[in-house]
């Protein structure tokens, strides 16, 4: 309990720092949101007026303070460029960046598991190694690289998928499936290929040891072994790097949302960064750090659940 | 099924199950004397190779034109014919070949400069956290959190904000995003090592904290770090290549894999090779990097996962 | 003359000659259609709801809040609000729609607005000359932020005369005032009662006397209009318009591509071009003037005449066509486009590689080589690629790129910071939009041209009436502004509508600002 209670307000602290670093770092930035809406017409003087009546003028500590308060209260302010609820626009762009994680994740998850299963079942066989040399392949395609070529071959050659476009998924499944596929997979690519690897080491681990030696000489079938004995340990590093994985990408993968033009949250980030937009970026923020601290604390608490060795505090 | 007729099959086919589930060989396997470098590996190391001289060498060569220097009709198809024409001609009509070329330049420079910085940074502070513990690690730990719930592109943008953005500053900037990674690892293994008899020997011979953490626990630590060093210098291109692709990088018109990238996305369906040609060079790149790494881990980082 | 956002205001429109006569209109304005490929033949058919796509949602439905262009939400003004006027696509002559006549007995400095008669707006308050003045005076206040200061900067005094007469003053002689109108949202007029309530109310229930009424706007989804039966003038065809926004050109038009829309606007040739190979239906709106290099001659280096000589002389505009366009663009080689009353054919820039050469040979030997930093907008680095590429081969010449958030926009543009940049002078009428970016000392003459001849030209150009001597002051204004090489004009602006063949009636007015209720639905 007092770990846990340790934990949460560790979390606390780092999501404070993350929002009050991008706060100063924003304002060291060059430009201002009050320059941008102006335009052609940001004489100094108009530009200091308009800062003023957005509360910029104001030392930093205190513009923070203020938007700490509020922040605490649930209320993130009022983005300076659309001039709509921060939280209302980050909350209709959320949807879009979960259901590309999930469905990246998933993909990903089962291949690599079917994967790492085949490689652990024959290893160093012919298809082990085919597998292992298919995982160095897609482990070396990031989001950009994997994105283009996707496009390249389902979306123009073979034509069977839309280049860009999204419809919500309460819209319309059908339609929002071939306008997510492509991305998810591009998200997934790597992902595939992390888990592959550190599965397939982690179940050949696990399969060494003489406790599967032992279920296998009792009688239980090779498949009864892999899954009920054998996967469980071998699962710690996978769902540890999976959590960290999921949080990044629950955040918006940045460079696939702006690949396929898709209204994400990390789209968000980019535009109210390159516009200066301090409340839309610090709410961002807020919200990607609280994913980060809540993944790290649910890997935490699942390594508990899963291996009771860890339970108890290491002495010091 | 009783158990007793499930084992003599075991034994009977121990030659042909040896690697199916749940069957230990009855021998045990002897590794090899000697681990054989793969041909994969060469060819990756010929790549790297490759990829620098072409970096070092390019401005020097003759035949090649500046890659501000439109050669022919934008969106040019490659060609034989004429080396600079080899892979087409870019939204701009200059030479891809060029651009190639002197992009290898950008993408190498980030990922051994920025490694080897966040190499060192992360090593120290990771080491000093992982051999003292309590508050010292504490602290680091939580500063290493922060920076990995911070979005890079904030930092990156500030950077780049304060100081007209260049190689040199993205450089600095993933560099400092690289920190943390080399600091877990660091800190992981110099926990370790710090709880070895060794080290408990020297304390006890009255050896101080720098004797100790830099006669016996760097020696230790480093060779297994640094076989991380070629992956992480993969992701650094990864990185570049993402912020240039989405305008934060390298600005134009310098030339750089992402930003190639981030040129031709849009008119991919016309002209595809502004797309694909930069993309196989950062995937063999990255490949051979990647490789060379996962050899350099089999040989030093027994923790290896 | 630069930033997106102020196009509308800048590249202004002056209306047409002077109306001497109100003329009865009829029910539909703008009756001569803008040249177009593809479209429906036969209609037109009543029903339906179109899908329209616009690039950037408005932050509210304050009529002063929107922009009256091809960019922005041209459309949903029009249809909520109505217009007082329209305007000919190709002579800029001013169509009354909502008004009666706009009429000036002294050349142009004290007008009267005749509204017709018996208008109301959907909430039962009358559509009178006191809503006019209340919202012309609404966007004289600068506290007010509305998108109509700079036009309404120019009325001195209003009066209203009785139920459907306004009288106004100017500053100063602008015959040709109405085509200000035309161009902001002057032309809108909301109810002032609903007005007066407030920003969020008014979101509500943006109450206007226009074709079109509010049925629901979803912010990030879709804003949905009905049509209005009650509408003054004959109603629209449409049973009812879905407005969405898309700010990715590309991912618009492949939404036409597929059925997924049927109608957007599109501001890029290359995409354009790519819309008429996909069988799309292409509707150019003609505009004079167009987009350009801009070259700041208060500083260095471009203070001095040689040096933007060289590079007027020295850019292949046609590559540099090829390059942005896919070689798709209009050239603007003429300040007027070919089919405008006041065309002439001095040609603006000239290619000359040698004399390009001379000059950046002679600054070289003065000791001030020409080196350049072409400052462009993120979006638009190809622009500044293309222009440093194609001036790579000169010697004695150095072209620097540098990238500037649209944050940055405001020093960049406000304070003059830049050596040589893109801009835009886009018109129907030379009038307004000319004076405003060349006359010196105007405030938004942004280049810091100051030459007594070229003033001469435009104040002319203004003030004649006749069409003859306006021609004869703009050929003198081209020739100068050639002479000088105040500004490299690259290309017309595109300002296209772009629908599937099913979509007739499209017409646009102004800017580019597309008219709603002779859109039409084929089966």
């Amino acid at each position: 309990m007092r770990m846990i209670a340790l934990r949460v307000g560790r979390g606390l602290l780092v999501i404070l720092l993350v929002t009050f670093v991008a706060r100063v770092m924003l304002s060291l930035a060059s430009g201002s949101i009050a320059e941008g809406l102006l335009g052609s017409e940001a004489t100094p003087e108009n530009v200091a007026a308009l800062e003023a009546r957005l509360g910029l003028d104001r030392p930093i500590w205190e513009q923070y303070l203020t938007w700490l308060v509020g922040a605490v209260q649930g209320d993130l302010g009022t983005s300076m460029f659309t001039q709509q609820p921060v939280a209302e626009s980050i909350i209709a762009r959320i949807p879009v960046s979960f259901q590309l994680a999930a469905m990246g994740i998933l993909i990903a998850v089962v291949v690599a598991t079917i994967f790492a299963i085949l490689s652990a079942s024959f290893p160093d066989s012919p298809l082990d190694r085919a597998l292992n040399a298919l995982s160095s392949v897609l482990l070396s395609a990031p989001g950009f690289v994997a994105g283009p070529i996707f496009i390249f071959v389902f979306a123009i050659v073979l034509g069977w998928l839309p280049v860009l476009g999204w419809v919500p998924l309460s819209e319309n499944p059908i339609e929002n499936l071939k306008f997510a596929i492509l991305p998810a997979l591009a998200i997934a690519v790597q992902e595939i290929a992390a888990l592959h690897r550190l599965l397939r080491t982690d179940l050949i681990t696990t399969l060494g040891d003489d406790f599967i030696l032992a279920a296998r000489a009792r009688g239980m079938g090779r498949a009864y072994v892999m899954f009920r004995h054998a996967f469980r340990p071998s699962s710690f590093s996978l769902i540890t790097v999976l959590a960290i994985n999921i949080g990044n990408l629950l955040g918006g993968a940045v460079i696939v949302e702006v690949l396929f033009s898709l209204p994400g949250v990390g789209g968000l980030l980019v535009t109210s960064i390159t516009t200066r937009d301090i409340p839309m970026v610090l709410g961002v923020v807020t919200f990607i750090a609280i994913i980060y601290v809540i993944m790290n604390l649910v890997v935490d608490l699942l390594y508990g659940v899963l291996d009771p060795r860890v339970r108890r505090p290491v002495a010091r | 099924m009783s158990i007793t007729t499930r084992v003599p099959t075991i034994r009977n086919r121990r030659t042909k199950l040896s690697g199916f589930v749940g069957t230990a060989p009855a021998e045990p396997r002897v590794p090899d004397g000697r681990t054989r470098t793969s041909i994969v590996v060469w060819l990756s190391l010929g790549w790297l190779a490759l990829i620098a001289l072409a970096a070092v060498v390019a401005p020097f060569l003759p035949f090649l034109p500046q890659p501000a220097t439109p050669v022919g009709m934008p969106r040019l198809a490659p060609a034989l014919g004429s080396f600079e024409l080899l892979l087409g001609t870019d939204t701009i009509g200059r030479s891809i070949m060029t651009r190639i070329l002197y992009g290898a330049q950008i993408s190498l420079t980030v990922a051994v400069v920025a490694g080897a910085f966040a190499f060192t940074v992360g090593t120290f502070f990771g080491m000093l956290a992982g051999y003292f513990r309590s508050l010292t690690d504490g602290i680091i730990a939580l500063i290493t959190d922060v920076m990995l719930a911070f979005p890079p592109l904030i930092l990156l943008l500030a950077i780049a904000s304060l100081v007209t953005p260049d190689v040199r500053t993205v450089t600095i900037g993933l560099g400092i995003v690289g920190i943390p990674t080399f600091v877990r690892l660091a800190r992981a293994n110099a926990m370790s090592w710090g709880s070895r008899e060794f080290v408990r020997a020297a304390r006890n011979m009255g050896a101080g904290h720098p004797r100790i953490l830099f006669r016996e626990i760097m020696p230790n630590v480093i060779p297994p770090v640094a076989s991380y060093l070629p992956i992480v210098m993969a992701s650094m291109i990864v990185a570049e290549g993402g912020l240039s692709f989405l305008g934060l990088g390298v600005p134009p018109p310098t030339p750089s894999w992402g930003g190639m990238i981030s040129e031709g996305k849009s008119i991919i369906a016309q002209a595809p090779h502004i797309v694909l040609i930069p993309i196989t060079f950062i995937f063999l790149t990255i490949f051979s990097l990647n490789q060379v790494g996962d050899r350099l881990r089999a040989r030093f980082d027994k923790s290896a996962s | 003359m630069f930033n997106r956002k102020q196009r509308f205001a800048l590249a202004a429109l002056t209306a047409a000659a002077l109306l001497l006569s109100g003329c009865a209109g009829t029910g539909s304005p703008a009756p001569t259609s803008t040249e177009g490929t593809g479209g429906p033949v036969t209609g037109p058919v009543d029903g339906g709801t179109l899908t329209a796509l616009l690039l950037s949602e408005p932050r509210n439905l304050d009529p002063h809040g929107l922009q009256n262009n091809n960019r922005a939400q041209a459309l949903v003004g029009n249809a909520l609000y109505g217009t007082l006027f329209t305007a000919d696509p190709d002579s800029a002559e001013l169509i009354p729609s909502l008004a009666e006549s706009l009429t000036t007995s002294d050349g142009g400095t004290t007008f009267e607005l005749k509204l017709r008669e018996g208008l109301t707006f959907t909430d039962g308050t009358p559509f009178d000359a006191a809503a006019v003045e209340y919202h012309w005076s609404y966007a004289q206040d600068p506290e007010n932020g509305s998108n109509g200061l700079q036009d309404s900067g120019l009325i001195v005094d209003m009066n209203v005369v009785d139920d459907v007469t306004l009288e106004f003053t100017l500053e100063r002689e602008t015959p040709r005032f109405g085509a200000r109108i035309t161009l902001s949202p002057l032309n809108w007029i909301a109810s002032p009662t609903a007005h007066e309530a407030g920003a969020e109310a008014f979101d509500a229930n943006p109450v206007g006397a226009g074709p079109f009424v509010l049925d629901n706007w979803t912010r990030g989804g879709t804003l949905s209009l009905l049509r209005n039966d009650d509408y003054a003038l004959d109603a629209a065809h449409l049973d009812g318009i879905d407005v969405q926004f898309v700010a990715d050109t590309n991912q618009r038009l492949n939404a036409l591509a597929t059925g997924a829309a049927d109608i957007t606007m599109i501001d890029n040739w290359g995409i354009t071009a790519r819309a008429e190979e996909a069988g799309l239906q292409v509707v150019e709106m003609p505009i004079s003037g167009g987009q350009l290099l801009a070259m700041n001659q208060t500083a260095a280096p471009f203070d001095d005449i040689r040096a933007r000589q060289a590079i007027a002389h020295g850019l292949n505009l046609e590559a540099f066509n090829q390059i942005i366009n896919e070689g798709q663009g209009t050239l603007a080689t003429y300040l007027f486009s070919d089919d405008h009353p006041l065309f002439n054919d001095v040609a603006l820039t000239e290619y000359d590689p040698e004399r390009a050469q001379e000059l950046l040979d002679e600054l070289a030997a003065d000791g001030k080589p020409l080196s350049v930093t072409f400052t462009t907008f993120q979006g638009s680095e190809v622009v500044g690629e293309a222009y440093q590429s194609l001036l790579s081969s000169y010697d004695n010449l150095t072209v620097e790129i540098e990238v500037v958030s649209w944050a940055e926009t405001g020093r960049v543009l406000g304070q003059k910071q830049y050596q040589t940049t893109i801009a835009a002078t886009s018109f129907q009428e030379p009038d307004t939009a000319l004076p405003r970016a060349y006359l010196g000392g105007a405030p938004r003459n942004s280049v810091g041209v100051n030459d007594a001849e070229l003033d001469r030209a435009l104040i002319d150009g203004t003030n004649a009436t006749e069409t003859a001597a306006r021609q004869e002051a703009y050929q003198r204004f081209s020739t100068r502004f050639a002479e000088l090489a105040v500004g490299i004009y690259y290309q017309r602006e595109p300002l296209v509508a772009v629908a599937s063949d099913k979509v007739g009636g499209i017409q646009m007015y102004a800017q580019g600002s597309l008219i709603p209720d002779t859109l039409w639905l084929a089966e």
